[in-house]
């Protein structure tokens, strides 16, 4: 059995399955027996086949445990066996230095008192790559999704080792992120997505040995290790047609660095901490099976070798003893797993949602209907009411499935201000708050670049030069707060910055430049604020790398309001401003006003609703006999008649005995007229059936209370039909 | 034309398997098939809800469990006078290359099984009838039905605003 195969049969296998068991264990036994294999290998698998041996005879009480053991160790075989090494010797990267000792340079074994990940040992073993999975498909697929993930976790922790470079949990998640990428990169022939995986994580060995810490030139070789391979995550997704992968420019001279930091002039700071994981021998010691001073004498003698074989040849303790040490090490310093989770299609999901919100409404009708509720039998009400909580708590639960944290995309950020701050000089101290907070998936998405516009704007045009802070009496390291919370169906994502603020008089000179605004007008506060969202409005006196540009803050509004969201600007000169998004909580899910226009219904988003009233008659007045117009507080509004626009039979003619709604979209509003407002609902969005394309002045259709179907209207479709 | 076994399946006009079940129904006294596997279900009328500015034999949108679908009458369609809706019309729910679409239909009658042999070419009345939507035309006891080729009938025509890409690209979008 080859060793994926045998990897593979491990993890599947039922502990009570004997046949399989057995097989397994006479791979294992080959294994142990092989000469081929160097002794950590062959000490690995026989271990595994002694585990094997009691599941089968049934010593061990708790046999699932025990193989989820051997999973490990066979998966700790598979790094010692690693057909990277093979490729790396062949010459891929033709240094001077890269023979295949070269390996051990970089991870010098003298300090390897935790030693349950032996890779680097690791000895020549070809036939593992003759199994090839590249060409699947699914595999790829499902590698590129883990991947994604690994690398998101693992920057989010790399990120947190920077302030507290002790935090083992976050070493090991990032060690674990990039072993794991590794073996499957393996698995499915990945070479160099391989190579670079094992080249960081041999430098993430050594800080878990102590060596080094994760700080400074490190941690920016270790982020960009996490960069590259999400490049080459990207670009396999990208790649369509077979054969290998285009290898990124840079890797050749990442992976020199990688192996060998010093060379390079790559260093951290501070001193090198001690320890906090449990050494190997400490564990022995704790469990009695050795003493201190036996440990501390072989620690003494055993040179290169790693301290768990040189105890068990040292006669002090058996090699299951090691075996069950190494795991209880592994256990302490692994951490604890995510939450357990399945991935769905969002196909399904939203599948599952629509058909929730069917009972939902069938529900109601049942509820409602005149004979069940003139019903006598009170069991009959007893258990529509009972119907009606439960499927009112599997609405609730079906929304939340699409609900993710926000704290993925604060994770992102925190590394942008940390480029950013580094990059213009600036010191700058990110507080993120209410990261649990959740909202649609999609929506998260579409918060990336307006978020990363804001940010860009907060440290680079907000947040001052240590020098200038200073002369100001301010703290010179500057704060950056990333803070979201829930509001009434809606999120609000807060950035505030303690920087230099909005200069309100250079905005509305620049503006005023651009023919934005007449002069001499006045504007308040807010309305000047407003006028960074214009296009091509930059107030940075100077170009940089990073923004002033204009472009950025035009971009932010666009985007939010494609989200039907909102920006709110708040600004005080010297002491800061505060950008303030907020958006609803899915995009599947609209705020609505329902109109009745005739016998028609329509919802018309709340958002983009400024008043609805009912007009005097001498605050109407038409041009030319025919355009129509409204003048509300010294406005004056074009009316558009939205029985006409749709052509409905039977609807209210005059103004006055009507209502008008004045809509807004894009700084363009006008007045709708309509019947009556019938109130306010939130609807979910559906498209107006497959067949339909875009109609214009409606952009979707929403299932009412009642069951039938209600036209969502597209403010910026009914001016444009107005205006043709 | 020789009476063999051998079912060509490449020979498309004549030949064709056209046998088959057909669901069929009236409209304006006339009988019309439609094959069973294109139907989804059969629903009585309920309340459409009017899209503005779209074509005429477009009624609306209905809410099949959830989803919105449009529904088209197929009187207007065929330039027939429209009529009001009583107890018998109905709406058939087809699946058109798996769009899902209602037509509205005067009257459900039955579901024939119509063997191959009765089933002939669709006549020729020249330029003035359109006949490329008729599959055949289908011989039952001393009854005619004109089968329909409802991909056609949907999709053809003066009807390119209900373009099949068009139609998914908007459900891929959302």
């Amino acid at each position: 059995m080859a060793l994926d195969a045998l990897a593979a049969a491990a993890i599947g296998v039922e502990p009570d399955d004997k046949a399989e068991l057995n097989n397994i264990r006479t791979s294992l036994v080959e294994l142990k027996n092989s000469s081929k294999l160097p002794d950590e290998a062959r000490f690995l698998a026989s271990e595994a086949a002694n585990l094997i041996n009691e599941v089968i005879n049934g010593k061990k009480e708790d046999s699932s445990e025990t193989l989820a053991n051997v999973g490990q160790i066979i998966s700790s075989l598979q790094m010692l066996i690693d057909p990277d090494e093979v490729d790396f010797s062949e010459g891929e990267t033709p240094v001077s230095g890269s023979e295949p000792q070269a390996e051990e340079s970089t991870t010098p074994p003298e300090s390897t008192e935790k030693d349950d990940e032996p890779e680097e040992a690791a000895a020549p073993e070809p036939d593992i790559e003759a199994d090839s999975f590249e060409d699947d498909p699914e595999l790829i697929a499902e590698f590129i999704t883990e991947a994604m993930d690994h690398l998101q976790n693992s920057e989010a922790a790399l990120l947190t080792l920077e302030t507290d470079p002790e935090d083992e949990d976050s070493l090991n998640l990032v060690f674990r992120a990039f072993h794991t990428i590794k073996g499957t990169a393996g698995f499915l022939n990945l070479k160099s997505v391989q190579t670079l995986a094992h080249r960081a994580e041999n430098l993430l060995d050594r800080a878990r040995k102590g060596e080094l810490q994760l700080v400074g030139g490190y941690a920016d070789l270790a982020l960009e290790s996490a960069d590259m391979l999400k490049q080459m995550t990207i670009d396999l997704e990208a790649k369509t047609e077979k054969g290998p992968l285009p290898d990124p420019e840079n890797l050749d001279d990442l992976i020199k660095r990688l192996e060998n930091p010093e060379d390079y002039g790559v260093s951290d700071t501070d001193s090198i901490a001690a320890e906090d994981v449990p050494r190997v021998g400490d564990i022995l010691v704790a469990q009695k099976t050795v003493t201190r001073r036996q440990v501390e004498k072989v620690a003494k003698e055993r040179g290169e070798k790693p301290i768990g074989e040189a105890i068990v040849e040292s006669g002090a303790a058996t090699t299951t003893d090691v075996a069950k040490a190494l795991r209880v090490q592994k256990k302490m310093g692994g951490g604890k797993i995510a939450d357990s989770s399945i991935r769905v299609s969002t196909k399904r999901l939203d599948g599952l949602i629509n058909m929730v919100g069917e009972l939902v409404i069938s529900q109601a009708m049942v509820e409602q209907n005149e004979w069940i509720i003139a019903q006598k039998d009170r069991s009959v009400a007893k258990n529509v009411a009972q119907m009606g909580k439960i499927t009112r708590d599997l609405q609730d639960l079906s929304m939340s499935l699409r609900m993710v944290p926000l704290k993925h995309l604060f994770q992102k950020m925190v590394r942008l201000v940390r480029d950013l701050a580094r990059k213009s000089g600036k010191q700058v101290n990110f507080v993120t708050e209410g990261e649990d907070t959740e909202i649609d998936r999609n929506m998260v998405e579409l918060l990336g670049d307006p978020l990363i516009h804001m940010i860009r704007n907060a440290v680079d045009h907000g947040i001052e030069s240590p020098e200038d802070r200073k002369a100001k009496g301010k703290n010179p390291v500057g704060t950056v707060t990333l803070r979201a919370y829930h509001t009434a169906g809606n999120v609000v994502i807060e950035l505030l910055d303690d920087g230099k603020g909005l200069d309100r008089d250079k905005i509305l000179k620049k503006a005023v430049e651009n023919g934005l605004v007449p002069e001499n007008k006045e504007l308040s506060d807010s309305e000047v604020f407003k006028l960074i969202f214009a296009a091509g409005l930059s107030t940075a006196e100077k170009v940089t790398d990073v923004s002033g540009r204009g472009v950025g803050m035009d971009v932010v509004r666009k985007n939010i309001e494609a989200i039907r969201g909102r920006v709110d600007v708040d600004s005080q000169i010297g002491k800061g401003s505060t950008f303030a998004l907020k958006i609803p909580l899915t995009l599947a899910i609209i705020d609505g006003m329902l109109l009745r226009v005739g016998d028609e219904k329509y919802i018309i988003s709340t958002l983009n609703v400024v008043r609805a009233f009912r007009p005097e008659k001498d605050a109407l007045n038409t041009v030319t006999n025919r355009g129509e117009m409204v003048m509300l507080r010294g406005d004056l509004l074009p009316i558009y008649r939205l029985h006409e626009l749709f052509n409905v039979p039977d609807a209210i003619e005059e103004p006055t005995e009507a209502l008008l709604l004045v809509v807004e979209h894009e700084g363009q509003s006008c007045a709708l007229l309509a019947d009556e407002l019938l109130g306010q609902q939130q609807v979910v969005i559906k498209t107006l059936g497959d067949g339909i394309k875009k109609v214009d002045g409606v952009s979707g259709a929403a299932i009412l209370g009642d069951g039938h179907v209600g036209l969502i209207l597209d403010v910026a479709g009914v001016m444009n039909i107005a205006h043709t | 034309m020789e009476n063999t076994q051998t079912v060509t399946t490449t020979d498309v006009p004549t030949g064709r398997q056209l046998g088959g079940k057909y669901l069929t129904f009236e409209l304006a006294s006339e009988e019309y098939g439609l094959e069973i596997l294109k139907v989804r279900e059969i629903m009585g009328m309920m309340p459409i809800t009017a899209v503005p500015r779209t074509p005429n034999d477009v009624k609306g949108v209905i809410n099949l469990r959830g989803k919105v679908i449009p529904v088209i009458d197929l009187r207007l369609k065929f330039d027939i006078e429209e009529m009001e809706v009583t107890e018998e019309t109905c709406v058939i729910v087809v699946d058109v290359n798996s769009l899902e679409m209602g037509i509205i239909v005067d009257k459900v009658s039955e579901v024939l099984d119509i063997s191959s042999e009765d089933i002939e070419d669709s006549p020729s009345f020249g330029s003035s009838v359109d006949t490329n939507f008729i599959l055949g035309m289908g011989k039952t006891e001393e009854r005619v039905s004109i089968l329909l080729d409802i991909t056609k009938v949907l999709d053809g025509m003066d009807m390119d605003f209900m373009n099949q890409e068009n139609g998914k690209e908007v459900s891929e979008k959302f």
